[in-house]
């Protein structure tokens, strides 16, 4: 599968790529994280956050942990 | 003007032995809720008013269910603490969940005040943790917050939307949206409670309990007051019997038949020994 520019959402890493399209539900496809060896599922939500109804302190659009 | 040089724990055996056991208690707590809430919503799949709500709730149980063994992995690497075994042989009355968790919800208004209330206010306890200083929990968080944005977002919309409903509807949800939030304050616990002030002063967590909930209900109660819905009058917690073991005031747990549930005693016979 090609890389994907979707970060861990454990360690923070880019280096991660799109293992399958779809994994336990349509909506999220299944991602491997090289540097911290572990799968994860990530909501496919085109390129651009989803716009939710969220309180300010949960509204930044995406997590984005440094890489630790 | 120097800062005070953080102190970073790449395991619980790092801490000393209080912070230790209260950085143990906090996240069991926030483990028994996320357990009952995966079961509420999962008994929610079906019996909702709308079947996109149905299917919702069976997504929402399977992340409350993923974000309870990532709970368990760290509990498990870091204090020892064996998933099934904790489930098996703990009594009812050492479960540590929210306690509004612990029977059936009676009707749907509850069911969205499992969501907007009980789920979303843990959700800013775990926000408070994202930049723990407690390595194992950090790297945890990031992923659960992530997706709680989608449970919040679900809650908010139930409340806009079943207020909008009528005044029957209005006057319902704010009996179970006031239930839940006092069942919510009185699991946040007291204002200066020693596990609390000592696992901010580590840093594994950037605010106290208190602050968290007071957050939580601003924001709560500013959604309500867009939708014309009134939440009853809280006297506030009275936390004299409060227990920092259960973060309870009275003495509770999950119903019989719901602990059976959980722990599959009806399939004792295939688990595997």
């Amino acid at each position: 599968m090609a890389s994907a520019a979707r970060s861990c959402p454990f360690c923070g890493s880019l280096d991660t790529t799109r293992e399958t399209d779809f994994s336990t539900s349509l909506m999220v496809s299944l991602y491997y994280c090289t540097r911290c060896r572990t799968t994860f599922e990530a909501i496919k939500w085109g390129d651009a956050p989803a716009e939710l109804d969220l309180p300010d302190i949960l509204s930044e659009s995406e997590t984005g942990r440094p890489a630790t | 003007m120097t800062s005070t040089p953080v102190t970073n724990f790449d395991a619980a055996s790092d801490m000393d032995e209080a912070t230790s056991g209260a950085a143990r208690r906090l996240l069991r707590a926030v483990a028994d809720t996320k357990l009952l809430l995966g079961y509420h919503y999962g008994e929610w799949t079906f019996g909702t008013p709308e079947l996109e709500a149905a299917v919702a709730n069976c997504s929402l149980s399977q992340s409350e269910l993923g974000h309870l063994r990532l709970l368990d992995g760290v509990l498990k690497k870091s204090w020892g603490d064996d998933p099934d075994t904790v489930l098996a042989e703990r009594d009812a009355a050492e479960f540590a969940n929210v306690a509004c968790l612990d029977g059936d919800l009676p009707d749907w208004p509850a069911c969205i005040a499992m969501n907007a209330v009980v789920d979303d206010a843990v959700t800013y306890l775990l926000h408070a943790m994202m930049d723990s200083t407690f390595r194992p929990l950090r790297q945890s968080v990031a992923k659960m917050v992530d997706e709680e944005r989608y449970h919040v977002h679900h809650g908010r919309g139930w409340v806009r939307a079943w207020a909008s409903r009528g005044a029957t509807e209005r006057e319902a949800l704010a009996s179970r949206l006031g239930a839940a939030l006092a069942s919510v304050e009185a699991w946040f616990g007291p204002a200066g409670e020693a596990e609390d002030q000592a696992l901010v002063a580590a840093g594994i967590k950037a605010a106290s309990n208190r602050e968290v909930f007071a957050s939580f209900k601003a924001d709560l109660t500013a959604l309500v007051a867009e939708l014309e819905v009134t939440l009853p009058e809280s006297p506030g917690a009275d936390f004299s019997t409060w227990s920092p073991q259960t973060r309870r005031i009275e003495e509770g747990g999950p119903r019989p038949g719901i602990l059976a549930h959980l722990r599959g005693d009806r399939n004792d016979i295939f688990k595997r020994s």
